[in-house]
């Protein structure tokens, strides 16, 4: 079969245009591709292969003249001697290595599906040119995924991994570009692929070494169980932590001591216990050391990234990093980039060039570090911030790349944190300006790559912005801040999200006025019971918090209850009854208590609001009136939940106390109901003082039914 | 007293030169260690020969086995012999990703076949080959459009070795080229890409230039080829 024009465009018609452009005097190297010769095929593709190495518009010039699908064809025919396939498979391999569009027009031909039957091969130096190119194909975003369609591959790569230093690489790297979650972790641990990782650790090619860490940390990341594993583990007699510790020395390549200190990073925040001094005195300066402004910028960029995902959580690293190796002054430097360079320095220009283009990750690494590092300790804000920097980071929110913005919004989170920086800095700076504009390019659909993250991050920097001493609250309540609150509360946005926009509203409602009130309100009304039934824990308590927020007041009690009693009540009768509870977060302060307990308690307060309402009105309407809710106090107080005793007590205590026309009815009410006798109970077995002395008032206003 | 000050100084100086070669001499290295290190010289360098007579005479076991330097050799002949085009086939037989991942290098081997077309005075060919294989990376790369330059000026001379240019036609730009091949192929195979000895010498050259800034009195090693201390 001979290949000529016409035959190609009539199979690939849509590359009419381009070959028009395609030079033809490739197309005989691709003809010979179709001999009946061997010798003449051979001879074809080892032209062809010193032709496409190294030049990408020869790759471009022989997938559009036809030679993918004739090299796919020859490399599965069984009668063809393996050094033949060889060659074809490092052109395919070479062919990846050009443009994106190339890879994808390889993935059309099936040349994944081939190079994985390649790796079902025995001979070394085909398994090694199939391995590489399926390398080169995964490291693209958007192939990740590829390996773990054919699982059955992976025993294979981890049974040939030791084959040599190619195969020991390759494996590594694709494991590395590959493995992006926790089920692929798992997958791969059941395959022991944590032993066949360490060995290399141990290897004499800094290459293999340093691939094998990086694939380590994808390995340990967020993952106890392979975490313990590399704790537990030995290697020819010394443990896998003390080769890793070692690793960490200055005597070792640089490339060496970033990916160890990437690795013992993840293994720390796994949530593992690993000796605290191995990651304050060596992990910590090493990443440090890292960030250090003569350190490549590929270096500084992972070394800044790195330390933030270290110290975030850590009050006691952050302030460790702070006088370590004059971090601060390291983190200043990011900004002065590009260095200064010597037009006529050739070497100096081809750097300047190299930072120039990467000034986004410098700036994302650099805000992120700034984020961890002034997260919990004002002191440190105290001597890191400046207004240079505040006003930077106010800038920066309008930068084009996205992650830039996150790590931005991160990092006045942090400030945000800081009464004073709040009511200073962000007031001179005009940050929440800045804020505003990002809310709204987020609400206004504007920015669509990784849109729900930003979202999250700047509705977690509004919760703070809106708190009752900030000084913006006023301005982002008048630039209608709440209508963004609740296009966020909608279904389909993120749980994160919405936890963020009831938070806000929840520190909105904090101590406002009716208007405010009524206004969240009437916002949040009609997803009420959605946000009820929703299946975080900190969503449901927020929400109910709301509730309490609005009613703190008698007469905004009355107000509200007039306007939204009946779904006020309704919704607590949910919390109350609901049999599917919420999951609560690793952050949710529950300690040993239960969720339906606090879910019962957080109700409780909210009808203690009501009780304290208009005896009336309010009070007979929504209480009095509905046993129900009576009975549940009094079921309550002999729940073995203290905080719930206490709640149901007081809500008791509130219902006897008002003193209008119908405060003798409602303690006959509570009388006949038990609560007298639930309330004995409780004084014989009170568990603290404080429960106490809230069941003695009980009983004493009980007792002066008579007075009245 | 001047006289004196400056008489005992010079004599100070003088002495402590002494004390210092005499330390050098007391210093014992153990051969072992000095054969590893010219086996390491040779190895690197791609002298298999060299490397087996010295292996043989001085009982010293290379790291690697030398039959490995062979696919080397028959590189550095084909770049030595003014065959690009043989060298370039043999590096990627052997290692298919090399001119892939590192274009540079590529650039520089392509150039050299270009040299060695006007050195043939194959004109007509020489410009087609720049014009189809070289103008991609002269296009991307600044630092090589200008040896580029250089190499293509070579053609506007009736005899281009009498050109300002000429030294790209003399064999030490094919042993620059080789240089170039070797280091990119002893860093692919993980060797350290310089010997061991060369490293010394760097060493040696930026302690004593720390020393000269800081302006402090030493006994300086002036001819490092010879070992001479002044």
């Amino acid at each position: 079969m001979e290949v000529d024009e016409h035959n190609v465009t009539e199979t690939f018609p849509h590359l009419h245009g381009v070959l028009s452009e395609v030079t033809a005097m490739y197309q005989p190297f691709v003809e010979k591709l179709f001999s009946e010769n061997n010798a003449t095929i051979v001879e074809g593709l080892q032209q062809i292969k010193s032709l496409v190495i190294g030049n990408n518009k020869q790759k471009s010039n022989f997938i559009v003249l036809g030679a993918v699908p004739r090299l796919v064809y020859l490399i599965q025919q069984e009668n063809l001697d393996i050094s033949t396939k060889t060659h074809c498979a490092v052109i395919l391999g070479s062919l990846a290595k050009g443009m994106e569009a190339n890879v994808k027009s390889l993935l059309d031909y099936g040349v994944h599906d081939v190079m994985l039957y390649g790796l079902r091969q025995v001979d070394l130096r085909f398994y090694e040119a199939c391995l590489r190119c399926i390398r080169t194909i995964v490291m693209y975003p958007d192939n990740s995924g590829l390996l773990f369609v054919h699982v059955s591959i992976i025993p294979r790569l981890l049974e040939f991994i030791n084959k040599s230093t190619c195969t020991q690489e390759c494996t590594c790297e694709i494991i590395s570009h590959c493995c992006t979650s926790k089920e692929h972790q798992d997958l791969l641990y059941d395959l022991n692929v944590i032993h066949s990782i360490t060995e290399l650790l141990t290897s004499k090619t800094l290459k293999v070494k340093v691939k094998s860490l990086q694939a380590l940390a994808v390995l340990c990341k967020r993952n106890y169980t392979t975490c313990q594993s590399i704790l537990k583990g030995h290697l020819r007699g010394n443990a896998v932590m003390d080769i890793l510790t070692d690793m960490l020395s200055r005597a070792q390549p640089v490339d060496i001591q970033i990916n160890t200190a990437k690795c013992l990073t993840y293994i720390y925040r796994s949530g593992i216990i690993i000796d605290e001094g191995v990651i304050e005195r060596k992990v910590l300066p090493c990443l440090v050391r890292m960030c250090d402004s003569s350190r490549n910028i590929e270096e500084r960029v992972v070394g800044a990234k790195t330390l933030a995902y270290l110290i975030e959580t850590q009050p006691k690293l952050q302030r460790i990093a702070l006088i370590c190796e004059q971090f601060p002054k390291k983190l200043e430097a990011f900004f002065r980039h590009p260095t200064i360079a010597d037009t006529q320095n050739m070497a100096d220009m081809r750097k300047f060039k190299h930072e120039l283009g990467h000034r986004q990750e410098m700036l994302e690494a650099v805000f992120l570090a700034y984020a961890a590092l002034l997260s919990n300790d004002e002191d440190i804000r105290d001597l890191v911030v400046s207004d240079t920097l505040v006003k930077r980071l106010a800038e920066e929110l309008s930068n084009t790349s996205p992650t830039v913005r996150i790590a931005s919004l991160k990092s006045l989170l942090s400030l945000s944190r800081s009464v004073r920086i709040l009511r200073t800095i962000f007031e001179d700076m005009e940050v929440w300006k800045h804020v505003l504009k990002v809310t709204q390019d987020q609400t206004a659909g504007n920015n669509t790559v990784g849109s729900d993250r930003e979202k999250v991050a700047v509705g977690a920097l509004l919760c703070n912005l809106l708190l009752d001493f900030s000084p913006c609250k006023v301005k982002l309540l008048n630039a209608n801040i709440l209508q963004t609150f609740k296009i966020w509360l909608k279904a389909e946005y993120p749980l994160d999200l919405k936890r963020n926009a009831t938070w806000g509203l929840l520190n909105v409602t904090f101590q406002a006025e009716l208007k405010l009130k009524m206004e969240v309100m009437h916002l949040i009304s009609p997803d009420i019971f959605m946000l009820l039934t929703c299946s975080d824990y900190d969503i449901v308590i927020k929400t109910l918090g709301i509730l309490n927020n609005v009613l703190t007041n008698k007469e905004h009690t009355d107000a509200i209850m007039n306007e939204y009693g009946d779904a006020i009540m309704q919704a607590c009768m949910i919390t109350l009854e609901s049999t599917s509870l919420p999951n609560p977060n690793p952050w949710s302060r529950l300690g040993n208590r239960e969720v339906s307990s606090s879910i019962y308690t957080h109700t409780l307060c909210v009808l203690g609001c009501v009780a304290a309402g208009d005896g009336v009105t309010t009070v007979r309407k929504f209480l009095y009136e509905n046993e129900h809710f009576l009975k549940k106090l009094i079921f309550f107080m002999e729940h073995p939940d203290l905080e719930l005793q206490i709640a149901a007590v007081q809500c008791i205590s509130t219902l006897c106390q008002n003193e209008d026309d119908e405060v003798i009815i409602r303690r006959e009410k509570m009388k006949e109901l038990g609560a007298v006798e639930a309330l004995h109970k409780l004084n014989v077995n009170c568990a603290t003082a404080s429960l106490c002395d809230r069941v003695k008032l009980a009983l004493m206003l009980f007792q002066l039914q008579g007075n009245l | 007293m001047d006289v004196q000050m400056q008489e005992s100084s010079s004599k100070s100086t003088e002495k402590e030169k002494e004390k210092w070669i005499e330390e050098m001499d007391n210093m014992h290295i153990e051969s072992a260690i000095m054969n590893k290190l010219v086996m390491d010289y040779l190895v690197l360098g791609g002298f298999k020969e060299a490397a087996e007579k010295f292996e043989e005479e001085a009982g010293v076991s290379p790291a690697i086995n030398l039959d490995s330097l062979d696919v080397r050799i028959k590189i550095r002949d084909a770049i030595l012999a003014g065959q690009v085009n043989q060298a370039i086939f043999l590096i990627n037989e052997s290692h298919p990703e090399l001119l892939d991942d590192n274009r540079i290098l590529l650039f520089y081997l392509h150039l050299q076949h270009l040299i060695e077309l006007i050195r043939e005075k194959k004109t007509e060919q020489a410009l087609e080959f720049a014009q189809t294989q070289l103008s991609e990376r002269g296009e991307d790369s600044p630092e090589c459009l200008a040896d580029m330059e250089r190499a293509l000026a070579l053609l506007a001379f009736d005899k281009p070795e009498e050109s300002p240019f000429a030294d790209l036609l003399l064999s030490s730009q094919r042993h620059k080229v080789w240089s170039l091949v070797n280091t990119c192929i002893t860093e692919l195979e993980n060797n350290t890409a310089t010997p061991k000895l060369a490293g010394i010498v760097k060493l040696l050259m930026w302690s004593q230039d720390q020393l000269d800034k800081r302006k402090v009195t030493y006994p300086k090693m002036d001819d490092i080829a010879q070992g001479e201390i002044s």
